[in-house]
């Protein structure tokens, strides 16, 4: 294993966009669990004097309407936006994957059913999902998981049922049963850990999309609520002061826009590491 | 005594083309402390014969007869009673050894499986029992081996590794199938060897499906030969190799490179949709005209040696 694990390390490092990605995440989640400690103003400090100050030296992103510091705003949203999408993406792997998992291994009627219901789904657009589950109960960050959640654990069902598809006729699954070992041991020893390789990259693909969908949320005003900083609302603030001031808008569209491309660069490279095929291919 | 004894045993696959008779009413016996070789072409059904004992085939399956083992039926257990046997009674060592250990746990761990599972013993002392087992099948350096994963085994290691696994629980009843394929020859000679000790040793009987009959010859006390679905040819391995009753087990036996590697004319039959009549007689040398309508029954043709064909009727 410590050869292949390195094998694949070796594949992923070569890949130099991955390694920016990862560089940049790093980073990100630094200042976002350091925030406290590196924003050099109070997110919530209103300074009418001060407002919409252009980018200087001590407002090295410039000030808002309310005079409050973006660059603050912009760390501490880093931290809005990582708690919620984190969240967002154990939640749905997790209960995508179980449900899977029972879909692919059980087959029969119970695959049919979950199925069914995930194509049913998936036939609405997610966005417009999100904002009738959000229209009924109201905005705010907790029912922003809930309506992320709903519709995002399909694909994890998806990928986990197609992989548990091919690793339930594998031998050693029949060598498992064989020796006496029970169904639910099957799939939490054998089964799993078989199939998480995909779900790895498509959990980190996925952070890039939870990430966009969330700003996308708190930009229509139905995500986090003011004076939560985070990057959706702050470019939704920002709007209307587009003309004269355009750093209310530049900065939390170029964050969203790096931390998206961050996370599809190192699951791009994750999945070039992980899946043999792609490295014939190449 | 009889350990396991199979009784009108069929296991027919329903599928679109029809029903697939891979075991059609198959009856055996294995005694204790016996080896009893079941051979025949590849397709014939023995693979399916051997998954059929234990229910490890999918659902679509439809099996019935009776698989009597120590007095209880097999075949009408129920899933949990089920689990007590496999593994801990009767083992299964499969055909493949390059595909059927999990290749995300360490080999250590898949042998201590049995012994966390079926003898509730703990986790450390499971852990030093597979070492132990490992040690057995003379591996070298065990206890660092132990730690490895599948696939930093080589294919010789990776089959004793399934036999440490398959004998872990000391069961009454080991299926081998085909315990030696895909190893070069002298790798498969180890592995006799090392099955022909650790049987020797443990005084269980065994079921071993092969098509090489030389490691029948080696490893057997009977030897049941297998044709589209139904058993030839059932005889103490010396008489067997003294002469073969049935044409088909004659041919088969000369097929083999030092016995003239004479071919069998034909192919093997659609098990969908037999022969009628004797299965073979297409392919056979002796076949007469009632060959095509009459279904031979197996009839005794001397001492202990049993064949499916007319010429003994």
């Amino acid at each position: 294993m410590t050869l292949a694990k390195s094998r694949n390390m070796d594949e992923f490092l070569k890949n130099r966009a991955s390694v920016a990605g990862l560089i940049v995440i790093l980073m990100l989640i630094t200042a976002a669990i350091l925030a406290d400690f590196i924003a050099p103003y109070d997110t919530d400090k209103i300074a009418l004097k001060e407002k919409l100050k252009s980018p200087s030296w001590e407002h090295p992103m410039g000030t808002d309407q309310l005079g409050r510091d973006v660059l603050s705003r912009m760390i501490y949203g880093t931290r809005t936006t990582f708690e919620l999408s984190i969240l967002v993406v154990a939640l749905t792997s997790t209960f995508g994957v179980f449900i899977g998992i029972i879909a692919g291994y059980f087959r029969g009627v119970i695959d049919e059913i979950l199925m069914r219901l995930i194509d049913v789904l998936l036939a609405f657009p997610s966005i417009i999902l999100a904002l009738v589950i959000i229209g009924a109960l109201g905005p705010g960050m907790i029912n922003t998981i809930v309506a992320i959640s709903l519709v995002g654990w399909l694909f994890y069902a998806r990928v986990a049922r197609a992989t548990t598809l091919s690793i339930r006729e594998k031998e050693y699954i029949e060598g498992a049963r064989a020796m006496g070992c029970s169904d639910g041991y099957i799939c939490l020893r054998y089964v799993l850990p078989n199939c998480l390789p995909p779900i790895i990259v498509l959990m980190t693909l996925n952070l890039g999309s939870v990430i966009l969908s969330i700003a996308a949320l708190g930009y229509l005003g139905l995500g986090a609520q003011p004076p939560t900083p985070e990057w959706g609302s702050m470019l939704n603030e920002g709007r209307e002061y587009l003309r004269d001031c355009p750093w209310l808008c530049v900065f939390p569209g170029l964050m969203i826009m790096l931390a998206v491309l961050a996370f599809n660069f190192i699951g791009d490279g994750l999945r070039d590491a992980i899946d043999p095929r792609q490295m014939v291919i190449k | 005594m009889t350990l396991l004894s199979i009784e009108h045993l069929n296991s027919h696959f329903m599928t679109v083309d029809g029903i697939v008779r891979a075991v059609d009413d198959v009856s055996l016996e294995i005694g204790e402390n016996e080896t009893l070789g079941l051979v025949g072409e590849s397709g014939c059904g023995k693979t399916v014969l051997a998954l059929s004992l234990l229910r490890l085939l999918s659902e679509n399956t439809k099996t019935d007869g009776r698989v009597i083992y120590k007095g209880r039926d097999l075949l009408k257990l129920n899933e949990k009673e089920l689990r007590g046997v496999r593994g801990k009674e009767i083992a299964h060592i499969f055909q493949n050894p390059l595909s059927s250990l999990n290749p995300v746990l360490t080999v250590g761990f898949q042998i201590s499986e049995p012994f966390l599972r079926h003898q509730g013993l703990k986790k450390s002392i499971a852990n030093s029992r597979a070492v132990q087992m490992l040690g057995l099948v003379r591996i070298p350096s065990a206890p660092d081996r132990a730690k490895e994963y599948p696939h930093e085994f080589s294919g010789g290691m990776r089959q004793r590794a399934m036999i440490a696994m398959g004998l872990a629980c000391s069961p009454s009843l080991i299926i081998a199938d085909e315990p030696t394929r895909g190893l070069d020859v002298t790798i498969q000679a180890q592995i006799v060897e090392l099955m022909k000790d650790l049987i020797k040793n443990s005084g269980a009987s065994m079921l071993l499906i092969t098509h090489d009959l030389s490691l029948a010859a080696q490893l057997c006390d009977k030897v049941a030969v297998m044709y589209s679905g139904e058993i030839v040819e059932y005889a103490d391995i010396k008489e067997f190799f003294k002469g073969p009753a049935h044409p088909y087990a004659r041919s088969f036996l000369e097929s083999v490179p030092s016995r003239g590697m004479k071919p069998i004319r034909g192919i093997s039959p659609s098990l969908i949709n037999p022969p009628p009549g004797c299965r073979f007689h297409p392919r056979c040398d002796c076949s007469m005209d009632i060959c095509k309508s009459v279904h031979p029954p197996l009839t005794e043709v001397k001492d202990g040696q049993h064949a499916r064909c007319l010429l003994y009727a």
